[in-house]
């Protein structure tokens, strides 16, 4: 016979092959001896392939009727694990969009070539300098492209109300770099990206949508920093620039060889450091790219992406992962509990001629409609949550607005479904090698009990420790969440309102002169009881030192300059001495009220409340120190969301020390947010019209945003923890009723024996806690092993935390309790004279 | 499957290929390739089953209870043991009867066009 003939009849289902193959190889060995070879293969070929695809359709159609029909007989258990499968999967999928969207997906050609360029000052890797960049650009560089950009907030007026834009001004060959096409119009080319050409601009597509969203805009002119810039093209929807930042929307980009300055500012122009990205040639890895630079580091795109946001979304993919596994061993258990039922039925069929590989094909197959069926389930349930999952993600996610339903994510559920069966199918399927026809039909569903007994029991205790290992993984997090929340963070938040207000090339007298005004506006205006303004803002994250000079050394503390009554105003209690005040005027004595934990480190040094301190006002100031009073001592503020240490802080007075740059904070009479955001933006543009006031937002949205990492982490890994506990409890409460079920002859036998009711309570309990025990130890061990991989995420306790550790593994124990007293309740109703009679 | 209480007419009409191989057991037991090779000569090499097709058409002779493995052999020198010998059922035998009996009515349907009579 043809060996390719032989290899198609092999193909055949086994049963089919049972039947008529040997008919079959006889039929083709006849024709071959009549016939020649390419005749019978022309003839034999499309039937037998047609052959297989019919016999194997059928015999699936088979399989499917019959797990419908088992399904439909048993609805309880088609429930349950239908829902466990939805719930596996359906988190699945969610974060697997979630993961898509910001870590897969990538609006740039070829994305895996493009490499961020560092320059190495020994060793470290930073921006480049503008020099810097010019010598690599020139040089025999190993990429095909090689582009840099700078980042700014330009003025946009004469399209509805001014506002700061913020702009990219990249190089013309970026758009090489990057390989992403505009929509409309064009890119810049090298003409548009020199000096003295006319300036020209390229806009993002959201900024495009706000000015009306008509391709006519391509060619006509806007106002930027004053000047008439040409728009030449439009960009397409979620093309944010090279790193696509999404708190800071990218509007447009501009060409950096040709600033746009004007009206006070200045654009990109004269840029400190320039951020550098490459395309690598082909063929050239970045290894070999790295061995051809000397001075310059290279990171893949991809990689820079992954440092800031992989750590917590493998964490939380890990988490969800474990949540399906948990599902799919629960369903295997299940499975491997109604396959001993069927043991009976198996070994019968088995005598009739079935073959092990039919009945693993049937389970497979069972197992394969209640995971798509727990898939689709899923995907609906995610389609529904999505976009409260991504509510719960931090808005500076890299395009976390991309994150959607699409088709890469039902691809998703319908891998997770496979998987799902498969793992589902595993346990039951290897229990059909212990089927043996002649003792399983007599024995009925007793035989091989022990054996089986040990594999369900395995599986609870790895759902138990699965589920141990996300709970010590959500404890963690929820312990740096609350650690971090800035329940009190020294000053009071509500009803205040702060923006940012910015004077183009103003002298720091008139940045005063603008900032009395403002503020006499402000306190003036009826919904605003009071305001004040300063440099930086606690809990902001910005910071500004200032060299004090404490026995002969320099201390760099961090210093704001505020405004008379900022004290009062933020509710920063006075805890010695006296705020700062209107007399605390250019042409007073110069004074600083200094913070609680710097109070004690100056007390340590020997000075306090009314000594003088000389300060430089920058640390590298070649100024000579100017002596300032202490008068006055506040207590403690945090300065940054990110951690909860107490830095030493210093408070001049505005007046003293003005800019030109400053936060504006006003605080409300009791109304709403907005109106109070409008009465200060009404305020700045009554007195200078051409300004704006960026970043505004109510103080508490500022504080919560600061932690809003923590925060998803905390709720999301609580909610994934909470779901892998449930799991696992139903996991353990079914099997300690199997467990029951199975031993109910045994504990008839002791009850009829004179065992109490709490004494058989107490052995299927003991075997419950024995289980979750196991589970809880394992769980706690893989935990140990694997938390470090969380600590750039978690703060303020260690990945070994033992309280945490503890609290996990004690909060496991009550759910494991309560899981198995409802069946060791059962237990203890088993009537002895039933139970003996029924086996 | 009681042959009596079913109705041949349920499981017409037949398909050809079939209606083919329920003939070339109508006369005698034989095995696959003897039933491809009757169906060739029947239909002068118009029908030429491959053997991927035929038991597939034999699986369902079998499940519908058209035709049996027949208990006969022929004698061992003239045997090779792979093979399946098929009998037609009393049951098979009535329903090929009612295909033909179908066909023939559809025939004489036809033949009532006059303008078809000569084709």
């Amino acid at each position: 016979m043809n060996r390719l003939l032989r290899f198609l009849v092999r193909l055949l289902p086994a049963e089919f092959r049972g039947d008529f193959g040997r008919s079959i190889a006889a039929d083709l060995d006849e024709r071959r001896a009549a016939g020649d070879r390419m005749s019978l293969l022309r003839r034999e070929l499309p039937g037998l392939l047609a052959a297989v695809v019919r016999e194997h359709a059928s015999a699936f159609q088979q399989d499917l009727k019959h797990a419908l029909r088992l399904m439909k007989r048993t609805p309880g258990f088609t429930a349950l694990a239908v829902l466990m499968l939805a719930l596996g999967t359906g988190v699945n999928v969610a974060m697997f969009s979630v993961i898509d969207a910001v870590l897969l997906r990538s609006p740039f050609k070829d994305p895996s070539r493009l490499v961020e360029v560092h320059q190495l000052s020994d060793g470290t890797p930073s921006a480049l300098e503008p020099e810097a960049f010019a010598k690599l650009a020139a040089s025999a560089h190993p990429f095909a492209s090689l582009a840099a950009y700078d980042f700014s907030t330009h003025l946009l007026t004469g399209s509805g109300d001014p506002r700061s834009v913020p702009l990219e001004c990249v190089s013309a060959s970026m758009f090489a770099v990057l390989g992403a096409d505009p929509i409309h119009g064009r890119w810049f080319g090298a003409d548009d990206d020199r000096p003295g050409a006319s300036p020209t601009i390229v806009l993002g597509f959201e900024l495009w949508q706000e000015l009306g969203g008509s391709t006519s805009i391509v060619g006509t002119p806007l106002r930027i920093n004053h000047t008439p810039v040409t728009v030449v093209g439009v960009m397409p929807k979620g093309f944010g620039g090279p790193l696509s930042r999404p708190r800071t929307r990218v509007a447009g980009w501009v060409p950096l060889g040709r600033p746009i300055a004007g009206g006070g500012h200045d654009g990109c122009a004269s840029p400190f450091r320039v951020n550098a990205f490459a395309r690598l040639q082909d063929g050239v890895t970045i290894d070999a790219a790295r061995g051809r630079l000397s001075g310059f580091g290279l990171l893949a795109l991809d990689d820079h992406i992954f440092d800031r946001v992989g750590t917590p979304l493998y964490s939380l993919t890990a988490a969800v992962a474990c949540v399906l596994l948990i599902a799919c061993f629960n369903v295997g258990g299940l499975q491997l509990e109604r396959m001993l039922a069927r043991r009976h039925e198996m070994a019968i069929r088995t005598a009739l001629g079935a073959s092990r590989g039919r009945l693993t094909r049937q389970t497979l197959t069972e197992n394969l409609v209640l995971g798509l069926a727990g898939a689709s389930a899923g995907v609906v349930a995610t389609w529904l949550t999505l976009r409260a999952l991504v509510s719960l993600l931090p808005a500076n996610l890299p395009r976390i607005n991309e994150i959607q339903l699409n088709v890469r994510a039902l691809a998703a559920a319908l891998g997770a479904a496979l998987v799902a069966s498969v793992i589902a199918s595993a346990f039951p399927v290897r229990q059909l090698r212990h089927i043996r026809p002649g003792s399983d039909i007599a024995g009925g569903a007793r035989a091989g009990r022990r054996l089986d007994s040990w594999t369900r029991r395995g599986l609870v205790v790895a759902e138990v420790a699965l589920s141990v290992l996300v709970l010590i993984g959500a404890g963690l997090m929820i312990q740096s969440f609350l650690t971090l929340r800035p329940s009190q963070p020294g000053f009071e938040a509500a009803r205040k309102t702060l923006g940012r207000v910015r004077l183009p090339k103003a002298p720091p007298a008139e940045g005063l002169q603008f900032a009395e005004a403002l503020m006499e506006r402000l306190k003036s205006a009826p919904g605003i009881r009071d305001a004040g303004v300063s440099t930086i803002l606690p809990m902001r994250g910005l910071s500004s030192h200032q060299a004090y000079e404490v026995n002969g050394a320099l201390r760099p503390i961090n210093t704001y300059r505020v405004s008379a009554g900022y004290f009062e105003l933020m509710r920063i209690a006075l805890v010695a001495g006296r705020t700062i005040t209107e007399e605390d005027t250019a042409g007073a004595p110069p004074v600083v009220v200094v913070n609680q934990a710097f109070a004690d480190r100056l007390q340590q040094d020997g000075q306090g409340l009314g000594d003088w301190i000389p300060v430089k006002a920058t640390p590298r100031s070649a100024d000579a120190a100017v002596p300032r009073q202490i008068v006055g001592v506040v207590a403690n503020t945090r300065s940054t969301p990110q951690h909860t240490r107490i830095v030493e802080e210093a408070f001049v007075p505005f007046a003293q020390q003005p800019t030109s740059a400053f936060f504006v904070v006003a605080e409300s009479r009791g109304g709403s947010d907005a109106a109070v955001a409008a009465e200060l933006r009404a305020a700045v543009r009554t007195l200078r019209p051409d300004l704006v006031v960026d970043e505004l937002e109510a103080m508490t949205v500022m504080l919560s945003r600061g932690v809003e990492h923590w925060r998803f982490g905390a709720w999301l890994l609580g909610i994934f923890a909470a779901l892998a506990v449930l799991l696992a409890a139903v996991g353990l409460m079914t099997t300690m009723a199997w467990w029951v079920r199975q031993r109910s002859r045994e504990v008839g036998v002791r009850l009829a024996l004179g065992a109490g009711r709490g004494e058989i309570a107490r052995l299927v309990l003991r075997q419950g806690l024995t289980l979750a025990g196991a589970g809880i130890a394992l769980g706690c061990l893989a935990a140990a092993g694997v938390t470090r991989y969380m600590a750039l995420w978690i703060y303020g306790v260690t990945p070994l935390d033992p309280t945490t550790f503890a609290a996990c593994a004690l909060g496991m124990l009550a759910v494991a309790l309560v899981a198995a007293y409802l069946p060791a309740r059962n237990a203890t109703s088993v009537d002895p004279v039933v139970a003996l009679r029924s086996e | 499957m009681a042959d009596a209480s079913r109705d041949p007419a349920a499981l017409l009409p037949l398909t050809p290929a079939m209606f083919h191989v329920l003939v070339a057991l109508a006369d005698a037991d034989r095995h696959g390739y003897a039933i491809i090779k009757d169906v060739s000569a029947r239909t002068n090499g118009a029908v030429a089953l491959g053997t991927g097709t035929l038991y597939g058409i034999v699986k369902r002779l079998l499940s519908d209870g058209l035709a049996i493995e027949s208990p006969t052999r022929p004698s061992a020198s003239r045997d090779d043991e792979r093979r399946i010998y098929y009998r037609l059922t009393p049951f098979g035998r009535k329903v090929v009867a009612a295909e033909i009996a179908r066909l023939e009515q559809m025939v004489q349907a036809a033949r009532t066009a006059r303008s078809l009579r000569k084709a």
